[in-house]
């Protein structure tokens, strides 16, 4: 992530692991040559997906991953279609950014 | 001939390069430190782009190239200021700063701008030897610039021949496996490692940044190489003594005498 300078800018995510400029060259060259497809989600759209998965699976997930399971649910899968997420970390790293979500919401 | 050719053929040894971060302590101090450094007697200067993530800084420059990007400095703006230099400055001049920023103004772009204001080499720590070789060598080339590549205590010997055949200009033999910063004299060590490359009798001329501050420092380098860098030392007199020729005269005369 850069300015019209070149200068690298700070990036924001909720998740530490997002929350880096350098995460974004490898991205931007499979973006570019097509080889993935990206998409975005919010920082409550990802919230409300990690609680989704802690209820039904037991399975508290790092806040990078949920990101990808927030956007399932903004996709049309037909009933023998395959989808593989990574859930690439826990989330007990990010108890406070959790528990800070549930005294907003009274959960 | 390109004006670093000139230098190192007129003058052997005892050359003294100046780095100063364009933009600092003010946005339009450039011209006007150039300027007065060729007066003071520099051999040549290095004019810093600021970056927002200068790793190979410490924190003098450091601080200078967050205050010139808070200023405003930029690339862009860099090159307007630089536009008439020639008309008053003759000494090499030297572009030194990192990858990013050029590689955003485009490499072609960035060495005809060079060419056209009169700028003579270019230092970019972090640009690998082998991809300016292979993507950047022939923009250079053409726009009569040089890439100025930079040897540590910790480059290889048969790499040092490979970037001796590569450069032109000279060599940039930074002194320690360190960031850049004002130091007040080398170990012994330090000193194995500058006659340890000078015995190597490379085609081209070395000079020594990173750490070379003050008389003593400079004298030690400039028994076994061509002369030094000097860029914190001045950036930090910058800071507390301002951009006035006299201020600027003496540092230079402190290191010379």
């Amino acid at each position: 992530m850069q300015n019209d300078d070149g200068q690298i800018t700070e990036p924001y995510s909720i998740s530490a692991g997002l929350d880096y400029p350098g995460i974004g060259p490898l991205h931007a060259w499979l973006n570019k040559s097509k080889r993935a497809s990206y998409e975005h989600a919010t920082d409550t759209e990802t919230l409300e997906a990690a609680f989704q998965l802690t209820r039904l699976e037991g399975i508290i997930p790092a806040l990078e991953s949920a990101h990808a399971l927030a956007v399932l649910g903004k996709h049309k899968f037909k009933k023998d279609d395959v989808v593989v997420v990574t859930i690439s970390g826990r989330g007990d790293k990010d108890m406070a950014s959790y528990i800070k979500y549930m005294g907003e919401k009274n959960l | 001939m390109n004006r670093i050719n000139k230098l190192f053929q007129t003058r052997k040894g005892k050359i003294l390069s100046i780095y100063f971060t364009a933009g600092y302590p003010s946005i339009d101090s450039t011209v006007e430190i150039l300027k007065a450094l060729e007066a003071a007697g520099a051999d040549m200067v290095e004019i810093g782009m600021p970056f927002s993530d200068p790793v190979a800084d410490g924190p003098v420059i450091q601080n200078s190239s967050q205050q010139a990007l808070n200023n405003g400095m930029s690339v862009k703006l860099l090159f307007r200021q630089l536009e008439n230099i020639r008309e008053q400055v003759n000494i090499p001049l030297l572009l030194m700063g990192y990858l990013n920023p050029v590689v955003h103004f485009g490499i072609n772009e960035f060495c005809m701008k060079c060419e056209e204001v009169g700028i003579d080499g270019v230092i970019l720590p972090d640009l690998p030897a082998d991809v300016f070789v292979e993507e950047y060598s022939y923009d250079f080339k053409r726009h009569n610039l040089h890439n100025i590549f930079l040897i540590t205590p910790r480059t290889t010997e048969s790499r040092i021949h490979e970037i001796d055949k590569l450069s032109d200009g000279f060599i940039y033999m930074v002194s320690s496996a360190s960031t850049t910063g004002a130091r007040d004299s080398f170990s012994a060590k330090d000193v194995e490692y500058f006659s340890r490359i000078s015995k190597m009798r490379l085609n081209n001329n070395c000079l020594v940044g990173f750490g070379v501050s003050n008389k003593k420092t400079f004298s030690q380098v400039c028994d076994y190489t061509s002369g030094a860098i000097i860029g914190s030392a001045f950036v930090k007199m910058l800071n507390e003594k301002g951009t006035g020729s006299k201020g600027i005269k003496n540092f230079i005369d402190a290191i010379r005498q």
